[in-house]
C-alpha cells in the first residue's frame, strides 16, 4: 500500500513516484514540492525514482500562509 | 471605471474619484508599487504626515476568478523603512470591489486629537466618523461593537490597540466572510502603526445596495478563461493538503528537514514537530466541533480556512496558519498546540503580526528572560503587550528592537523585520529570497523549499529565488496565491483575462512584465529611502553556525545577492 496524501494506492513492484501520483488521481505542477517518507525529490526526479510498499507520499505547494 | 477614495486626515475630508487611467489595470502589489514611488517621499518619517496608507483590491477584483477578491494594504513601513505591500483575505475586498473602489489612500495626520472611522454605507456613501468610543478596544470586541451598530451584511478592516499604541509589529485585521472574525492580518511589516498614526481606527464596508458593475472589453472571453482556470483550481484543490487540513499540513514537509526553525532558528530537528502537525489538528477539530475547509473570501475554491475551538468547545481563533504555529511553537520549543492557538487568538486581537511577535518571544527566551517551552511566560508576555506595562511597548518594537536591547546575539531578522517560518541554511534559495526581497523576509515573497533544496550550486538557489519572486509578486497583483499555484500550468491565459478585462496586450509578458517592473520599482523605491546592500544579508549566524540537523550553511555569496536581480 502506498499513502498519496490522504489517499491509499496498491503498491505494484517496479511502481515510480510518478506512477503512484498518478495512480492516486494527484497532479503536480511547477509549484507542487514531492516529499517521499519525509525526504525531498524533485520534479525531475519523480519517474525515475522507484518506490517501496508502504511509502508515504505527499505532495504541497510551494507557498505557505501566515 | 474603477473609483478611488481619498481620506485626507488632516481636516478629515473624504474625496471619491475616479482612478488614474494608467492604474486602472494595475492592483494589488504593482498598484501599491506603482502609487508610492509616484507619491510618497521615500525619506519620509513612516508615521509622519508625508506617509500614505493604501487600501486597494487586485486586477480582478470583483470579476468571478476565484480568489480574486484579495486585498493589499501599503505604505513605507514603520518596521523596515522600506516599501511594504502586505496582502490579506476576508471579506473586505469583494465588498469595496462591489462599491467600484479599487483604491483608498489615507494621507496626512490629523491636527486634533480623535479617532475616526471611514465607513461605506449601504447607498454607497463614503465618510468618515468619529470613532473615539472605539478608542482602546482590541480587534473582537470592537468588531462586535460594529455588527451590533449596523444591521446589514459588512466587512470591517481595523487596528486594535497595538495599531493606536504604534507598536511597530501592529498588524491590520480584517473579518473573514461568513464568520466576521477579525481573524486574517495584513500582518508584516507594522501597517497597522501606520494606520494607528492615521487615528484610524476602521474602515467599515457594508454591502451595496446597488453593485457596482464594471465594463469588461471582452466579457464572454473573460468567463471562458476563468471558467476554465476556476475548474483547475478546484480539481487540484481536491488533493491539495492546504484545503484537506489546512497550511499547518506545511509541518509534515518541513519537520523532517530542518527546514522548520526550531530554538530561534538554531538549525535543530524539533523531535516532536508531529505534534503541532496535521494530526492533533484534525483530531482537535473534530472532537470539539470546529471545522476546516472554510473561505474567506466568497467564492474561493481552495478554502483552507479554519475554525479551531478550545477543550470545552468554545471559539478560540479562525485562520490558525503554518507560520504562526512553527514560529510560536517548534521555534520556541512549544509542543502545546492549544497554547499555540490562544497566543494566535491574542495577536489577532491586538492586532499584532504573529511572524514577528513569535520570533521575538523566541528571542526572549534565547536571552534568558523565558525558558524555552514555556508557553505560559509568552501568554504572560502578550498580556503584557495587550496591557501596554513598558516591557510590553518594548515587545512591540518588534524582534530586532528587542535583540538589541537583551543583548542577544542571534536576531533573525532582515531589514529590520522577522523572518518568516523556514530555515534559510536548508532551503537557501528561500534565504535568498528572504535577503534580497524589498520586502524582507516574508513568508510569501517567493519560497523555493523542495526547489533548492539540495546543495545544488549556489546559481540554481538564485535562479529559482529569482522566478519564483517575479512569480509571487505577479500573484499578489491578481489573486490567493494558493490558487495561483493550481494555475501554474495555463498562466499565460492570466494576460489574456487581462485583455478580456481590460483590453491590451494579451501576451505573456504583459504579466511576467508587472512582477519584474513592480520588483525594480520597490527597489528603487528603498534605495532612495536609504536602504543599502548591507540590508539584503542575511544575519550573521545563517553563515557562521552550520544547522545541526543537516551541517549546512547559508553560503550564497555577497555578489550572487547582489547581482539577483540584473534581469
Ligand atoms: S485559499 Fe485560503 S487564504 Fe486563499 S482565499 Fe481561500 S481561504 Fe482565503
Amino acid at each position: 500500500m502506498i499513502q498519496v496524501n490522504d489517499k491509499k494506492i496498491s503498491y505494484v513492484a517496479g511502481m515510480t513516484v510518478a506512477d503512484a501520483i498518478e495512480a492516486s488521481g494527484a497532479t503536480t505542477s511547477a509549484m507542487t514540492i514531492v516529499l517521499v517518507n519525509g525526504k525531498f525529490i524533485s520534479l525531475d526526479m519523480l519517474n525515475k525514482t522507484a518506490l517501496k510498499d508502504e511509502a508515504t507520499i505527499k505532495l504541497l505547494m510551494l507557498i505557505s500562509g501566515g | 471605471m474603477w473609483s478611488k477614495v481619498i481620506v485626507d486626515m488632516k481636516n478629515q475630508t473624504v474625496k471619491r474619484e475616479a482612478l488614474e487611467v494608467e492604474l486602472q489595470d494595475l492592483g494589488g502589489r504593482a498598484l501599491i508599487a506603482q502609487y508610492l514611488i509616484k507619491n510618497v517621499p521615500p525619506d519620509c518619517d513612516p508615521l509622519g504626515s508625508e506617509n500614505q496608507l493604501i487600501f486597494c483590491t487586485t486586477i480582478f477584483a470583483g470579476s468571478n476568478l476565484t480568489t480574486a477578491n484579495r486585498m493589499s494594504v501599503g505604505g513605507k513601513s514603520p518596521l523596515t523603512g522600506g516599501i511594504k505591500e502586505s496582502n490579506v483575505g476576508g471579506y473586505a475586498g469583494a465588498l469595496l470591489a462591489e462599491h467600484g473602489v479599487k483604491l483608498i489612500v489615507v494621507k496626512g495626520l490629523p491636527e486634533t486629537k480623535g479617532l475616526w472611522q471611514l465607513h461605506f454605507d449601504r447607498e454607497g456613501n463614503v465618510s468618515l466618523e468619529d470613532a473615539e468610543g472605539y478608542e482602546g478596544l482590541n480587534n473582537y470586541e470592537l468588531v462586535n461593537r460594529i455588527h451590533k451598530s449596523l444591521d446589514n451584511r459588512l466587512a470591517t478592516i481595523s487596528i486594535g490597540a497595538a495599531g493606536e499604541r504604534l507598536y511597530k509589529c501592529a498588524s491590520i485585521q480584517v473579518s473573514e466572510f461568513a464568520s466576521n472574525h477579525p481573524s486574517r492580518a495584513a500582518a508584516r511589516g507594522g501597517l497597522g502603526a501606520l494606520m494607528g498614526s492615521k487615528r484610524l481606527k476602521s474602515i467599515i464596508i457594508e454591502k451595496p445596495l446597488n453593485k457596482f458593475t464594471f465594463n469588461y472589453n471582452d466579457k464572454e472571453r473573460f468567463n471562458e478563461i476563468s471558467k476554465k482556470l476556476n475548474r483547475m483550481v478546484a480539481e487540484g484543490a481536491k488533493n491539495d493538503p492546504f484545503h484537506n487540513i489546512g497550511t499547518i499540513a506545511t509541518i509534515e514537509a518541513t519537520g523532517a528537514n530542518g527546514v522548520l526553525p526550531v530554538d530561534n532558528f538554531s538549525g535543530k530537528l524539533f523531535p516532536k514537530y508531529a505534534e503541532v502537525g496535521s494530526g492533533t489538528f484534525l483530531t482537535n477539530l473534530s472532537n470539539r466541533g470546529g471545522r476546516n475547509k472554510l473561505a474567506c473570501q466568497p467564492g474561493c475554491a481552495v478554502q483552507c480556512s479554519n475554525e479551531y475551538r478550545d477543550k470545552s468547545g468554545e471559539y478560540l481563533t479562525s485562520g490558525l496558519e503554518y507560520e504562526t504555529i512553527a514560529l510560536f511553537g517548534p521555534n520556541c520549543h512549544i509542543s502545546d498546540l492549544d497554547a499555540i492557538a490562544m497566543m494566535d487568538r491574542m495577536c489577532d486581537d491586538l492586532g499584532i503580526d504573529t511572524i514577528e511577535a513569535a520570533n521575538t518571544m523566541a528571542v526572549c527566551m534565547e536571552s534568558g528572560v523565558l525558558n524555552w517551552g514555556d508557553s505560559d511566560g509568552v501568554i504572560k508576555l502578550l498580556k503584557e503587550m495587550t496591557d501596554g506595562t513598558e516591557f510590553g511597548y518594548l515587545l512591540g518594537g518588534g524582534c530586532e528592537a528587542v535583540g538589541k536591547s537583551l543583548g542577544c546575539k542571534r536576531i533573525p531578522t532582515v531589514k529590520h523585520q522577522a523572518i518568516a517560518g523556514y530555515d534559510p541554511r536548508n532551503t537557501k534559495g528561500t534565504g535568498v529570497t528572504y535577503a534580497t526581497s524589498p520586502m524582507g523576509a516574508d513568508h510569501t515573497a517567493g519560497l523555493t523549499m523542495g526547489r533548492a533544496f539540495e546543495d545544488t550550486g549556489r546559481t540554481a538557489q538564485a535562479y529559482a529565488s529569482n522566478k519564483l519572486q517575479v512569480a509571487m509578486c505577479f500573484a499578489d497583483c491578481m489573486m490567493c496565491i494558493f490558487a495561483f499555484s493550481h494555475m501554474v500550468p495555463e498562466l499565460p491565459l492570466l494576460a489574456e483575462l487581462m485583455a478580456a478585462m481590460y483590453g491590451g496586450s494579451s501576451e505573456y509578458a504583459r504579466v511576467t512584465g508587472l512582477g519584474v517592473k513592480t520588483l525594480l520599482t520597490e527597489r528603487a523605491f528603498n534605495k532612495a529611502a536609504g536602504l543599502t546592500k548591507e540590508d539584503d544579508r542575511l544575519p550573521d549566524f545563517f553563515y557562521n553556525e552550520p544547522s545541526p540537523a543537516t551541517g549546512s550553511r547559508f553560503d550564497i555569496n555577497d555578489h550572487e545577492l547582489d547581482v539577483i536581480f540584473d534581469f
